[in-house]
Formats: structure tokens, C-alpha cells, sequence
């Protein structure tokens, strides 16, 4: 019995959270979106936001929960920063990411690691809002009343064994990324939701050291 | 008793207790099993699930995530490690004595791996022995130490007390040391804080750490 009402509230509390990006209809005009999208980013120089990424595991009905901020700049900056519940720093300037896990420190060339290479794809690809112009996946686009949403999905069938589907949302107030869902086969995903978004603040090069 | 061998046993204990007396060693020699409950484990108080932040080195190859641990029925447990940006990097599902591996990324899927990861994530979570198949062997000042035999396994877990977590727990196949669990931050009778789990003559080493809500 108790199991029931856990899956119950479970879905209750998913569905909740999920209303204000249901209802998604085809966009009518996907040319006309991504020629918006492109004016927007292409004004766009550095991106800060906090994050909150949702991490559902279907099987044991369980959400963990993770918490930090986020940092852009052009033309390929980005600093990802886990603060909740545990340290984890992603740096990525150009070619080369650092990553300092709880003091352990490693950098790699992102071109080396076909992980690294996609985490970065994807990510610098978001905020620049351009990664649904990579032919590396095939893009649709679906719109409600606050958002539009991007819906890739990646074109080799090995990605897919890892990454079926990613779904960009973009607030329509301001063209960019709200939230990014990376869904995964056999039902899990992660939910990244971007909030206090300032856009052109002029953040400094410092953030995107490796130290 | 084990596989019948009360006599055995018995004796088995009788002699070390004995050497244990006639060595000076000063661990205690156990008499009464019904003494000593089954040791305390990560989900003895039942908790719906429990959060480690890991790292993982598999030879050349190095992870690091989350290990989300929820168990399903009393002794077996589902276990998902993910990296920290949330890609899957495997799935298992945990027995005392067996697993079966739901998902695992590159080489995790190969068995000689998946063996030792099952292994790894056993060890940290202690298999539950029956409380009747296993002895105290003579242990260093302040330990005790429990040998369990398991069909080819011989487990040795090092122990403060009847009832604190284990200081470690090492496991011997044909007189060779196959693996070592060492667990941290139990001084006070709690839960580990953290473990590292070694593997001997294979490349992987494991660390996890508790994640308080």
C-alpha cells in the first residue's frame, strides 16, 4: 500500500512540476522560429543563471536532486558549477575542459573524450542556440503559450543507446533556455532548469580559468 | 551450523579461542553467537534510498557520479550510478549472492567487470551473513575480526565491537586476497561516512561517500 501511494505522489508531484511546459503544439513557421532563435543568441554575449538539474530514475521511482550555477561567454566559455549536495566544477574554454571534483583536479582535451565531446556539444550548443542546426540530430519544434521546444534527436543510433531525445525549451520572453531534458532509454531523464537568468552582464574571463 | 559441520565449527572455534588466549592476542573469545546480532549495515533503519557521491577507476578509465542504492526486498537492492550531469553509467540489481547487471556504459557491460563491480558495490553495502556461519578469529588489540565461508569465499571482517559498523571487510579466494573494503568514520558507532573498495590483481578502485539530505 505504501508503495502505491509513493508511485501516486511521485507522479502527482512530476506532474505538477511539468504543467507550464505541456500542451505543446507544432510550430507552424520552424523556419521563422530558428531565424529568432539565431538573432537572439547571436545578441547574446554571456549567459549567468543558477540551475537546478532533476535527475529521474524510473525504476526506483526516485529524484535526486542537484543544485549550482551556470556561466557562459562567447564564443566558447562555459563554467557549470555543482554546489548541492556536492562540489563538482565542469569548465569548458574552447578545446580543453577542467574538472575539479571535490579537490581532485584533472583537465582533458575535449576532442579525446566522445562523452566529453557531446556534454560540450550540447551544452555550448544550447546557449548558443545553435545546436539544432548540428546534423547530428534531427530537430522539431512545438511551442505553448511561455515556451517553444526544440526536439532533437540524435541521428546515430549508438548516441540514441545513451541519449534518445533532448528537448530544449526556450522561454519566450527572452529566446533562451529555460530548461534542457536529456531522456535516456528505458525512461530516465534528467531536467535541467535554468532560473534568475542575466543575460549580458559582462562576466569576466577569470570565471573560465582553470584553477 | 554451516552445511552441517556443527563439529567442526565447533572445534574450529574452540581452537581459536585457545590460540587466541595462548598467543596473548587480546581478541575476545566469542562463545555465545546469540550474543552478537547481525552487524548494523547502510539499511538496517530501512531508509527509502541512499546517495553516494563515487568516483570509479576501471583501468584506464575513470567516472564519477552519483550511486543511488534503494532496496527492493530485504537483501537485494537496486543500484544506479549515474555521472554527476546525469548519464546513466550503470544499473544493477543486487543480491547477497548474485547480480544481474539491468545496464552498464563500455566496458562495464564485459562480465569479468560487471563481476567486480557487483562485488564492489556488495561489499559496500556488506552482504547479510546468517547469524549462525560465521566465528571470531583472534584479531590485534581492540578488533575483533569474523571469518564467513561462503563456497569458495572466505570473508574476514574486521569489527570494534558486536555492534559497530566494520572497520573493514576483506575477501580471500584460494588463500589470496581478491578484494579489501575499508570503511571510514564509524568511530562513534555510526554508519560509515565513506569506503574505498580495492580489487587485488584487477584494476578498479571504488570510493563512496554518504550524502546526507
Amino acid at each position: 500500500m505504501k508503495t502505491y501511494i509513493a508511485t501516486f505522489l511521485f507522479f502527482v508531484v512530476a506532474g505538477i512540476a511539468n504543467a507550464q511546459f505541456e500542451g505543446m503544439k507544432p510550430v507552424a513557421d520552424s523556419e521563422a522560429l530558428k531565424a529568432k532563435l539565431e538573432k537572439s543568441a547571436a545578441a547574446t554575449n554571456d549567459i549567468f543563471a543558477e540551475f537546478v538539474q532533476e535527475k529521474t530514475l524510473s525504476v526506483l521511482e526516485e529524484v535526486i536532486t542537484s543544485k549550482g550555477t551556470f556561466h557562459f561567454k562567447k564564443e566558447n566559455k562555459v563554467r557549470w558549477n555543482y554546489t548541492h549536495p556536492f562540489k563538482y566544477l565542469i569548465v569548458i574554454n574552447g578545446q580543453k575542459m577542467y574538472i575539479n571534483d571535490e579537490g581532485k583536479e584533472k583537465e582533458y582535451d575535449v576532442k579525446s573524450n566522445k562523452m566529453f565531446r557531446e556534454i560540450n556539444k550540447v551544452v555550448v550548443g544550447t546557449v548558443q542556440g545553435n545546436l539544432f542546426k548540428n546534423a547530428d540530430y534531427k530537430t522539431e519544434f512545438f511551442e505553448n503559450a511561455g515556451f517553444y521546444m526544440a526536439k532533437m534527436i540524435p541521428v546515430d543510433p549508438k548516441m540514441r543507446e545513451f541519449l534518445q531525445e533532448i528537448h530544449l525549451y526556450f522561454d519566450k520572453k527572452d529566446l533562451t533556455v529555460s530548461r534542457l531534458k536529456m531522456m535516456e532509454q528505458g525512461g530516465d531523464f534528467t531536467l535541467v532548469n535554468f532560473q534568475n537568468k542575466k543575460l549580458n552582464a559582462g562576466i569576466s574571463d577569470q570565471q573560465f580559468d582553470f584553477k | 551450523m554451516r552445511n552441517g559441520k556443527s563439529g567442526i565449527l565447533a572445534f574450529a572455534v574452540f581452537v581459536s579461542g585457545f590460540i587466541s588466549c595462548k598467543t596473548g592476542l587480546q581478541g575476545d573469545v566469542v562463545t555465545d553467537y546469540s550474543a552478537w546480532p547481525a552487524y548494523t549495515h547502510y539499511f538496517t533503519d530501512n531508509p527509502s534510498r541512499l546517495v553516494f557521491k563515487s568516483s570509479l577507476t576501471i583501468a584506464n578509465e575513470r567516472f564519477s557520479g552519483l550511486l543511488v542504492v534503494k532496496q527492493i526486498v530485504q537483501g537485494e537492492y537496486r543500484s544506479i550510478y549515474t555521472t554527476e550531469t546525469g548519464f546513466k553509467v550503470f544499473d544493477l540489481s543486487i543480491k547477497n549472492d548474485s547480480y544481474v547487471l539491468n545496464y552498464g556504459v563500455g566496458a562495464i557491460s564485459k562480465k569479468m567487470v560487471s563481476d567486480r563491480l557487483a562485488f564492489t558495490i556488495q561489499s559496500m553495502l556488506l552482504r547479510e551473513f546468517s547469524s549462525s556461519d560465521w566465528r571470531i578469529l583472534p584479531a590485534e588489540t581492540g578488533f575483533y575480526v569474523q571469518e564467513y565461508l561462503f563456497g569458495d569465499n572466505r570473508y574476514l571482517i574486521k569489527r570494534k565491537s558486536a555492534v559497530y559498523y566494520p572497520v573493514s571487510m576483506s575477501l580471500y579466494r584460494r588463500q589470496k586476497k581478491k578484494a579489501e573494503t575499508i570503511f571510514w568514520g564509524t568511530e562513534d558507532g555510526g554508519l560509515p561516512d565513506s569506503c574505498v573498495v580495492s580489487h587485488t590483481g584487477f584494476p578498479m578502485q571504488a570510493s563512496f561517500r554518504l550524502l546526507k539530505d
